[in-house]
């Protein structure tokens, strides 16, 4: 494509992307609606803009496997630190996945309970409006039938329950002291969960065909489902942890890349440290003020600040809520302002690497 | 000897911090720590929410591992407050690297109570819920105050269950429904969307801020002007906010965030102790060259 053609389509783009978002900010509800920008319209589009953003991800993986694949390949220099880096990645990547799909199987083993809680409410709002918003009669089995089948499928829904939750109290003992409370504590729960759904499928009174629908007894049905549904999902979820997937997912992440990047950060109290012995000099009354203030600011707010001098968190909170503040607002202010025209030159394309120009 | 210092090899000093830091982590030494007015505010302000509206606290941890050492003592302390008090709290992340902490720090929070108070129980689904990470910064946080039905605007949590089914969250339906807004990062920017956009034209709910030490002149400009009803400032903030903790609730033991703040202690002592002789040694010199 042409510079200049390039040029204009990635301007105009970015003006009325840009225009968007500051009309939907200025301008009030009403007239949004008016313009059709319903909320959930715009909650779709923001989505968009999100989905555009997340292909940075996509964008940075390729770009890793193409520098560094070639690094490998082509057996370039430090080859093998690239090779140490690709294969953290895949590692970090099968771990990651796997616990997601973990953690999506939980809620797939739950989810029975749910859609015939949602069947049971479906049964209701069919049978109370039988003809489709757009003039369609609705074509279902009858409530007698529909009901029959709800029924036993929560019969076996409930016997499935019962079996889990046996199950689970076998292997209580092999879990931690605490988990093993809070889990004899769920599976109590569960249990009288189970036995309610058991009592209302029991005590449920299949209506005739040409008798008056009841809306309580399917929404109770319906509410036990759900119940039973959140109480499985808990106990399975304390079961997970023990599993293999979230042993490697601990120890790769909370254990190896959480602690690694709080020791890199931590080194920055290392270097001041160096920093302070070789470079902090006080050269001129502006320096000593600013040491003052620094020693007056740091000793206020350690234990030990108070064994020199009892007024020294007074002196501190005196220091940061009057000229500490008065600065950093004509600071925020300043600031603030310069991002608005950076803004507005990002918005018109005239900052001249992001448009392309010379 | 003096001139000898001025040629120390760096790694000395390093070796130097690395002790000084260490030795109290290593021996839990702990001292009580200074009295932070903010932390104080901010303890004022949860202890007075009511716990029995079904309204939720709004926590987000905007932070990663990078920043831990603060804002994770912050968020337990915080987090904890919440759940003595018996408030739901519902945790949301708009920073992906948050995402151990949203599930960690909560169950920690839990087993600890749970063997402090034998017989009860703090559970999730009743007592939190995790929202998980939620891509978008700014755009998403933009639409929570203009949803009314944030089950639907949310709708799951950070395992894929319906939030309509988690007791903690089925009945919160907008912002107004959020009792409190605590928010916890050493990211720059991040606390500045909440403060811009966390509100609806009706109603802001009160907002705690929990920063990094560096952050902290920053922060309190808002402490100033109310937009932030508390504040804890970095470690220092926690480890007040920590002891305020174990002095209403009998039984409750030292913890991290009060030991860490020891060690800081000695880290500031020791880095003021090197400024001091770093800039005698330079008086020193100074005042040989013109001699």
């Amino acid at each position: 494509m042409e510079t200049s053609i390039r040029k204009k389509l990635i301007t105009t783009v970015t003006f009325l992307a840009g225009l968007y978002f500051f009309l939907e900010f200025l301008l009030p509800e009403p007239v949004l609606t008016a313009m059709a920008l319903t909320p959930e319209r715009h909650s779709q589009i923001s989505t968009g803009f999100v989905v555009v953003g997340t292909m940075a991800f996509g964008l940075g993986i390729i770009n890793l496997l193409m520098v560094h694949g070639s690094t490998i390949i082509f057996r370039r220099k430090n080859w093998s630190n690239s090779l140490a880096l690709l294969l953290g990645l895949f590692v970090m990547l099968t771990v990651a996945v796997s616990d997601w799909m973990g953690d999506m199987a939980i809620t797939e083993a739950t989810r029975y309970y749910s859609v015939l809680a949602d069947f049971s409410r479906v049964i209701v709002t069919d049978a109370t409006a039988a003809v489709t918003a757009e003039g369609e009669v609705k074509e279902v089995p009858p409530v007698p039938v529909r009901t029959r089948a709800l029924l036993d499928a929560v019969e076996k829904s409930a016997d499935d329950c019962n079996a889990d939750i046996a199950g689970w109290s076998a292997k209580v003992d092999t879990l931690t002291a605490i988990d093993r409370n809070i889990v004899r504590h769920q599976l109590s729960e569960l249990q009288d969960l189970c036995n309610e759904l058991v009592t209302q499928q029991a005590a449920f009174v299949v209506p005739g065909t040409d008798g008056a629908l009841a809306e309580a007894p399917y929404a109770a049905l319906g509410n036990a489902l759900n119940n039973v549904a959140v109480g499985q999902g808990k106990v399975r979820r304390v079961f997970y942890k023990y599993s293999t997937t979230s042993g490697v997912w601990k120890f790769l992440f909370n254990g190896l890349y959480e602690n690694l990047g709080a020791a890199m950060f931590s080194i920055l109290g290392i270097y001041i440290a160096a920093a302070a012995f070789r470079a902090f000099m006080v050269r001129s009354f502006e320096s000593s003020l600013m040491m003052l203030a620094a020693v007056i600011v740091m000793l206020g707010q350690i234990p030990f600040g108070l064994w020199l001098y009892e007024g020294l968190p007074d002196l501190r909170l005196w220091l940061l809520q009057y000229p500490n503040s008065a600065a950093f607002r004509a600071i925020k202010f300043g600031a603030s302002i310069a991002m608005l025209v950076m803004a507005f030159r990002m918005w018109l394309s005239l900052e001249s690497d992001y448009s392309g120009a010379e | 000897m003096v001139s000898s210092l001025a040629k120390l090899d760096r790694r000395y000093i390093y070796f130097f911090m690395l002790l000084v830091v260490s030795i109290p982590l290593l021996f839990g030494y702990s001292v009580e720590p200074a009295r932070m007015k903010s932390a104080e505010k901010f303890y004022s302000v949860i202890e007075s929410l009511p716990n029995d509206t079904g309204k939720v606290a709004f926590v987000a941890l905007d932070f990663g591992p990078n920043t831990r050492a603060e804002n994770e003592p912050q968020a337990s302390v915080i987090i904890e407050h919440f759940f003595r008090r018996r408030i739901p709290v519902a945790l949301f992340s708009q920073y992906a690297l948050s995402e151990s902490f949203l599930t960690s720090i909560p169950e920690r929070i839990a087993d600890k109570l749970m063997k402090e108070f034998p017989g009860e129980v703090w559970e999730y689904g009743k007592s939190w819920v995790n929202l998980g990470y939620r891509p978008g910064a700014a755009l998403f946080i933009q639409g929570i105050p203009k949803s009314q039905n944030l089950v639907e605007y949310f709708k799951n949590d950070a395992f894929g269950t319906p939030l309509s089914l988690i007791p903690a969250f089925r009945n919160v339906k907008s912002i107004e429904d959020f009792l409190f807004l605590a928010e916890f990062t050493g990211l720059v920017g991040a606390f500045d969307l909440y403060v811009q956009f966390f509100q609806s034209s009706r109603y802001t709910p009160q907002f705690g801020h929990g920063c990094t030490s560096i952050t902290i002149p920053e922060a309190y400009i808002y402490l100033d002007s109310g937009q932030l009803v508390g504040l804890l400032e970095g470690i220092a903030g926690a480890a007040w906010y920590s002891e305020l903790l174990r002095r209403a609730n009998v039984g409750r033991e030292v913890d991290a965030a009060i030991i860490i703040n020891t060690a800081l202690g000695f880290a500031h002592l020791a880095i003021i102790f090197l400024i001091v002789v770093g800039n005698l040694a330079e008086f020193y010199f100074s005042w040989r060259s013109r001699r």
